[in-house]
């Protein structure tokens, strides 16, 4: 056996032991993490349903409906629509992103679910697909400019 | 077909090379049109797991890490053919080499080449882009990266997209790359590619690798060698074995047909 593979060998093995040691860490703070947000996120939505109750029609920022919103994403435009009911994104989807790589669309993709769950276009991109991502989020920016009332 | 008959050892070979170059090209022109995004996806899956780990996260899996764990399989199984036939960053390496080297022999002169033993050291350079890339993911600036990277600038550059604006280091980057292509074969492969850097730390089975019979060679031969278009010494499994991107020219050159695939060398001996 040739000794410059077996320490490569050694070494991978180390990297992906390393991962694997690191991964089950990973969980156990993630399963602290999630049940605490999970209080939180439950606080918010009863907020914000108490908060929308109490508004008048005339009170809310956004109509109600469903709007197209367009920006530039890596080679192209894209647009969304946005479903807006009582100041709430009911449903986020993408109706054309053409030039858009496949790959790095289907990565961006999860920062709809991210802008719905978090109710704001205040979001992160998505690391390694940045720039389908500012694309996406920046139709949504679009789309709600057109909905205010 | 008497010509066929007439042709000498060395025209066949010089035939044979001549297809098999064809054959690369043709290869590398596919995937440079159907596939070009591979080992900038590839390597963006390595980076996540380095980002997430930076964060405090859970690893997840993603498009671009399974791309990765493709790739470093194949690697690790067959060799580094990825870079030599399917990497359209490697493509564009010698498109421009290859324009260059034609350039070069339309007007008679020629560029002056980074000398070799100083092309062995630069290879180590892009372990040092590896550590420094990752090392940013992990500490959560690898956007600052990502915007600036010649890789994006290429892919840009491949979608007909020119507004620079907002990333011109990214495009100065590739600017010099492609300078650097011009005079050095594989520039950017040898001394600067970070998913590179990885697969030259992967154990590649020694099986997979080329060797030489040197018993068999023609005293200072050396054919093989400089035809290497990353200055490799076809000796199996070694220190720098692993720079090999089976291009495959030295099994064409070799006037002894004395490289061959290490499984299929055990074959041949039996017989």
């Amino acid at each position: 056996m040739n000794r410059y593979f077996i320490i490569r060998v050694v070494a991978l093995l180390i990297v992906l032991s390393t991962l694997f040691v690191y991964q089950s860490k990973a969980k156990e703070w993630e399963e602290a993490q999630a049940a605490n947000q999970k209080e939180i996120a439950e606080v918010e939505a009863y907020n914000r349903m108490v908060e929308q109750a109490s508004k008048t029609e005339s009170e809310f920022l956004y109509n109600d409906g469903t709007f197209e919103g367009s920006a530039q994403g890596f080679g192209g435009t894209i647009t969304v629509s946005v479903e807006l009911e009582k100041d709430e994104i009911k449903n986020l989807s993408i109706i054309s992103a053409g030039k858009e790589d496949e790959a790095y669309l289907s990565m961006a993709k999860s920062i709809l679910d991210t802008i719905i769950e978090k109710q704001s276009t205040d979001v992160d991109t998505i690391s390694g697909a940045t720039y389908s991502s500012n694309g996406l989020k920046n139709a949504v920016v679009d789309a709600l400019g057109k909905a205010k009332k | 077909m008497e010509q066929k008959k007439t042709l000498t050892p060395a025209q066949k070979r010089m035939r044979k090379k001549k297809i098999q170059n064809i054959v690369r090209r043709v290869i590398q022109l596919a995937f440079f049109i159907f596939l070009p995004s591979l080992f900038s996806e590839g390597f963006s899956g390595l980076k996540g797991l380095f980002r997430q780990v930076g964060q405090g996260e859970v690893l997840s899996w993603n498009a671009f890490l399974q791309t990765f764990v493709i790739l470093a399989v194949i690697t690790i199984i067959a060799g580094r053919w990825f870079c030599g036939f399917a990497c359209a960053f490697g493509s564009l390496g010698d498109a421009v080499y290859g324009i260059s080297t034609w350039i070069q022999k339309r007007i008679k002169k020629k560029l002056p080449g980074i000398p070799e033993k100083i092309c062995i050291i630069l290879q180590k350079l892009k372990y040092i882009n590896l550590l420094f890339l990752l090392f940013a993911c992990m500490l959560g600036v690898s956007n600052i990266i990502d915007s600036n990277s010649p890789w994006g600038a290429f892919s840009r550059m491949r979608m007909l997209d020119f507004h620079i604006q907002g990333y011109w280091i990214g495009f100065l980057y590739l600017l010099l790359i492609v300078i650097g292509m011009v005079f050095e074969e594989r520039f950017f492969c040898q001394f600067l590619c970070p998913l590179g850097a990885v697969f030259s730390l992967l154990p590649i089975v020694p099986a997979a690798l080329l060797k030489r019979d040197e018993n068999n060679c023609i005293p200072k031969c050396n054919a093989c060698k400089k035809q290497c278009p990353v200055h490799h010494k076809v000796e199996g499994a070694s220190l720098e074995s692993n720079e090999c991107i089976r291009c495959g020219r030295c099994i064409g050159v070799c006037p002894e047909s004395n490289i061959k695939v290490g499984i299929l060398r055990m074959f041949c001996k039996e017989k």
